[in-house]
């Protein structure tokens, strides 16, 4: 069985009614369309990667985390999601040692903080502090 | 395994790609224990390999371990039981390793040395979950009969310990000082070498057989040599054939072989030298 193939089985993006709850709360919103957009990235960005997410996927964490950003509103919040959801299996391709939780908590950091809501910036920051910790 | 995937054919057949991917999902959540949605694709390939082997789908001409999940009402239960069968034939390699161990006789080469060190920790090092098709041992002893190479993880560790038990079986019955002289003269750095000790001890056995000697002294005198080339010469397949299955018979019935399956085993390997010789690929056997 090709990785592709896998991939393909995957379950499509959907958000828990909590999370969907946590965004309202905070202002935000994602429809339909937003979520086929964020499955296509998703399959993308884990092809590139190199990795494989069959069950739960990382994505209802990730909007949980960044709905209270200030870096974030309506209008960009699916395409931030889909970069920070590229950034996420992309870092943890460099640091497979950090636990989903401890890289979310790191990246909100750094992308509220530091990075001051840039995402390639947030990605280098997680990077060098990956590199300090090896 | 793509075949595994891709041949589910029509009816409940075709569910059986979703019912794996349902189950590898369920597995990589097991092995990160829930801290990862994600795993590098290389490792989810190693769990899906493991998967199918604990399954038993990559053996499974008749289609009936694939039925027999098809028809499992809780398939992560059928999942556990397999690999609580696993553990079991874990278990069952185990007692297999002690029963050889204790028979090994005393000459023993330095890859048989290293192959039973290794042995000795494969029910520890063994994955039966997440890499149940892997072998996590150093096997450098060669074995006449190697295990099939379809065989995976704890199959064919099984495999190659009944087999080294045949070899055991047979080369326990000889006097240990005249099985380390045959060796010795074969080659006095034997220890080191990657060779097996059956086939040189068995050669020189089924040897003295064909001159209706004692197997036991593993020795042939330059005068039994000339005889042996004597009776060999000009013989056809079939009557070197009939000659060493003879000669193993003799060599059984000699060393008091009671175990069939020694004696198939010496069997086999008298057939491989027939055919050796039939082929005129006289050097090394008997020390022609």
């Amino acid at each position: 069985m090709e990785m592709t193939d896998l991939l393909a089985m995957a379950p499509p993006c959907i958000l828990p009614a909590e999370c969907e709850q946590t965004l309202a709360e905070n202002g935000l919103t994602l429809t339909t369309a937003d979520l086929a957009m964020l499955g296509q990235a998703r399959t993308e960005a884990l092809r590139e990667s190199g990795r494989v997410e069959l069950g739960e996927t990382i994505l209802p964490a990730l909007a949980e985390a960044l709905a209270p950003s200030p870096y974030v509103s309506r209008t960009d919040l699916a395409q931030t999601l889909a970069d920070l959801q590229a950034i996420f299996y992309e870092l943890k391709t460099a640091g497979e040692r950090w636990i989903d939780r401890a890289l979310l908590t790191q990246m909100m950091n750094y992308f509220n903080g530091a990075a001051g809501g840039s995402v390639r910036q947030c990605a280098d920051l997680c990077l060098m502090r990956l590199r300090e910790e090896a | 395994m793509s075949e595994i995937i891709q041949t589910g054919g029509g009816g409940a057949q075709a569910a059986l790609p979703a019912i794996l991917v349902r189950l590898l999902a369920e597995q990589l959540h097991r092995l990160t224990r829930g801290e990862s949605t994600s795993v590098p694709a290389q490792t989810a390939e190693e769990v899906l390999s493991s998967l199918c082997f604990i399954l038993g789908l990559n053996e499974d001409p008749a289609g009936d371990n694939r039925r027999a999940l098809l028809a499992a009402p809780d398939k992560s239960a059928w999942l556990d039981d397999r690999v609580a069968a696993l553990r079991r034939r874990v278990r069952s390699a185990r007692r297999l390793f002690l029963a050889v161990r204790d028979l090994l006789p005393g000459p023993r080469c330095r890859a048989l040395a290293d192959t039973m060190r290794s042995l000795d920790a494969f029910g520890r090092a063994y994955d039966p979950r997440f890499a149940a098709h892997l072998v996590p041992c150093d096997m450098d002893y060669q074995l006449v009969e190697m295990p099939p190479e379809h065989l995976q993880g704890v199959d064919y560790v099984h495999a190659w310990l009944r087999a080294l038990l045949m070899e055991t079986d047979l080369l326990r019955r000889f006097p240990e000082t005249a099985v380390t002289a045959a060796l010795h003269r074969l080659s006095p750095d034997w220890r080191a070498e990657l060779m097996g000790l059956y086939s040189p001890v068995a050669d020189m056995a089924l040897g003295l057989c064909l001159l209706g000697e004692d197997p036991r002294p593993l020795c042939i005198t330059p005068a039994q040599q000339a005889a042996l080339c004597h009776m060999l010469a000009r013989n056809d397949e079939s009557t070197l054939r009939q000659r060493l299955a003879g000669a193993s018979a003799g060599c059984c019935a000699a060393l008091g072989v009671q175990q069939r399956e020694t004696a198939a085993y010496l069997g086999r390997y008298a057939e491989t030298v027939a055919l050796r010789l039939a082929v005129g690929e006289t050097r090394g056997v008997f020390h022609l």
